[in-house]
């Protein structure tokens, strides 16, 4: 019986196509199903049962990862995996308002999900960054271009609303936000000027409703860059003057954490911070700062840091010192950073290769080849004693 | 029996005319083919007069600045192909990270500066072939050793950290046990072959060679493990350009120009 109907549905079906679009439909319609038929489905991501927990002994090992442009969920799962491993406890991950409320008022919240469904399931916490303008939130194209970092003043309230929204959905999963990445450079600030007042109108939009959405969230604001750019500059402002501005701009009152960025360049960990100088103890001066404002209990979150170890790049430095340096950078934090919270490094994996020097921030490549430093801060990560050096001492003659 | 001879003679005709107006339409193909591939114009490949050619010159023995002239193997180059394709040739020094705005801003005509080849470039800018490899090395000088397969109760001295140590790392979860030697730095890989420290080293090309002009004494093989080429990028809508870059540095290849050159800077084996 269920054949029959079975086959006067087919058939029905096949008659009504052919009436429709004639034999070519038919055709089609076959020539799609043999294709659809050899094309191997994606592999499965299976949630592990039970989920797992962190084994590493110490706390503050976190990675910036880039898992919103992963297509497969295997992946996701992977990149994940090998997080828990390496004994991180907490990623930064990108979530950008343009790719989930592309159209006002519609969420499309599918890979946010599979992202944070997997990151739990593997327990880590998730650190989001929040950016990225939809079409419909910045000035009219045709009038005036604008790139995703461009977000008009008008639209503040739309992405407070967003990140409200943001935030009550993954209550409790997600209870870390960061608003906006690297202000004070024009490119991420849509090719204007950076202005820490604005930035901090942008603070002050968003911490309420935040809050209300999700009372146990942490808001943490700055995520500056390190640069030397003076006042004035088309390219950014320093993170040192940007931080001393959005202090006296009132931001205090509108975060509840700071994000910074540090990265070492061609300078080992424990190079003597300055002013003119970037290097991985630069994040003193802004702490320093936070001290001046006394803003001493606010905790601190370094959510990009590491050095890079490109060939030709002229901010690199060798593989091993590479290791080395970064390595030294977590003992650094942890003796030394009380206020700091997590020490993030960019970056764990990016979904394609760019085939230059910003692959050399990465631990693991786009194919899962797992980099020695990987290894190493595995190693530290689980409390493992190094014997002394990472390698051998060189031979004699 | 005349019918039929006939009949037969008029086939042959009307095959022969067939035939000659088949002949004729490729022919004609042939023709049209052949006037779309004429070379471009210099002038059209090369509109300011000059090649101008965006280089690098921090990566030595590729390109350096003593800061008072550039000089390596892509100033040599550069210069080689501006000779051969008789045209007069700029370099402009400029750091790494704005090597491809440059040539598709159009503020160089071509970059040489020991530019791997980049897939995902490949809409921006077309690249000619490879003049040089800088893939990884297995230098040895055990007989029995010729391939990563061979490692299993050898050891192999590499760069800690390194692209090298990374394909270690690789192999050593899919064969027997091997021994791995981290060094700080490739010559001091290499130093533990030759010192018989080490059974093997896994270096890139460029540091091998280097070494070889150091120790011109030491006998050693070195088995390619893996590839990573270097060509000359031009603008993709640059077709001109290419055209004539790519042709005149096949002709350096073939000529023994461009070995010249590379052997000159290495003492390459």
């Amino acid at each position: 019986m269920g054949w029959k109907l079975f086959l006067n549905g087919l058939t029905n079906f096949t008659l009504a196509v052919i009436d429709e679009y004639g034999i070519w439909g038919i055709r089609i319609l076959i020539l799609w199903s043999i294709i659809s038929s050899l094309t191997a489905p994606n592999p499965r991501a299976i949630l592990e049962n039970p989920a797992r927990n962190i084994e590493a002994i110490q706390n503050h090992v976190c990675v910036h990862t880039r898992l919103i442009d992963e297509v497969p969920e295997w992946v996701m799962q992977r990149s994940l995996q090998l997080v828990r491993e390496m004994g991180a406890d907490t990623i930064v991950e990108f979530f950008p308002w343009a790719y989930i409320e592309r159209e006002q008022g519609q969420y499309s919240w599918g890979q946010t999900d599979k992202i944070i469904r997997h990151a739990e399931n593997q327990g880590l916490r998730v650190i989001a960054r929040m950016g990225f303008v939809p079409y419909w939130a910045r000035p009219d194209v045709a009038d005036d271009f604008t790139t995703l970092n461009y977000l008009p003043d008008e639209s503040y309230a739309e992405f407070a609303e967003f990140v409200a929204t943001f935030a009550e959905r993954y209550a409790g999963t997600i209870d870390h936000i960061i608003i906006w990445n690297e202000p004070n450079l024009a490119f991420e600030w849509g090719y204007r000027q950076p202005n820490p007042q604005d930035y901090v109108r942008l603070l002050q939009a968003v911490y309420e409703p935040v809050h209300q959405a999700n009372p146990n969230v942490t808001i943490l604001a700055g995520a500056l860059a390190p640069t030397l750019e003076p006042e004035g500059s088309p390219n950014g402002l320093s993170d040192i003057l940007y931080l001393e501005a959005m202090y006296d701009a009132g931001a205090n009152d509108y975060f509840d954490a700071l994000a910074i960025h540090t990265y070492g360049f061609t300078n080992p960990p424990l190079d003597e911070p300055s002013e003119d100088r970037l290097n991985f103890r630069r994040a003193e001066l802004l702490l320093n700062i936070m001290s001046n404002y006394d803003d001493t209990e606010t905790p601190v979150f370094i959510t990009e840091s590491g050095w890079n170890d490109h060939p030709r790049w002229t901010q690199a430095v060798r593989p091993s010192q590479r290791v080395q340096y970064t390595i030294d950078g977590f003992d650094y934090v942890q003796d030394n950073w009380q206020q700091v919270e997590e020490l993030c490094i960019w970056a764990f994996r990016y979904p394609l290769p760019t085939l230059s020097y910003p692959d050399n921030f990465t631990l693991v490549s786009t194919d899962f080849q797992i980099s020695p430093l990987y290894y190493a801060i595995q190693a530290y990560a689980h409390g493992e004693e190094s014997e002394g050096r990472l390698w051998l001492a060189p031979p004699s003659e | 029996m005349v019918s039929t001879s006939k009949r037969i003679k008029s086939l042959h005709i009307i095959l022969s005319v067939l035939l000659l107006i088949f002949s004729g339409f490729v022919y004609l193909i042939g023709l049209f083919e052949w006037r779309d591939n004429l070379p471009p114009s210099l002038e059209s490949a090369f509109p300011s007069g000059t090649m101008v050619v965006g280089v690098d010159a921090t990566y030595p023995p590729f390109a350096v600045d003593n800061g008072q002239e550039l000089y390596g193997i892509d100033i040599d180059l550069g210069n080689a192909l501006a000779e051969r394709m008789d045209i007069p040739v700029r370099f402009v020094n400029m750091g790494f990270d704005g090597l491809y705005d440059a040539v598709i801003d159009g503020q160089v005509d071509v970059v040489i500066s020991a530019l791997l080849v980049n897939s995902s470039r490949t809409d921006d800018v077309r690249y000619t072939q490879p003049y040089f490899d800088n893939g990884l090395v297995l230098v040895t000088n055990q007989p029995n050793l010729q391939s990563m397969r061979d490692l299993p109760n050898h050891s192999i001295a590499l760069e800690y950290g390194s692209n090298a140590h990374s394909e270690a790392n690789f192999w050593i979860q899919r064969l027997d046990p091997f021994t791995v030697m981290p060094y700080e730095l490739p010559q001091y890989a290499l130093d533990a072959v030759r010192l018989n420290e080490s059974d093997s080293a896994l270096v890139d090309t460029t540091s091998y060679w280097l070494y070889l002009g150091e120790h011109t004494e030491w006998q050693s093989d070195a088995y390619r493990v893996d590839n990573a080429f270097y060509a000359i990028a031009s603008r993709y809508d640059r077709e001109e350009t290419w055209v004539w870059v790519n042709a005149t540095l096949g002709q350096l290849k073939r000529d023994g120009t461009v070995q010249a050159i590379i052997d000159r800077w290495f003492s390459s084996p």
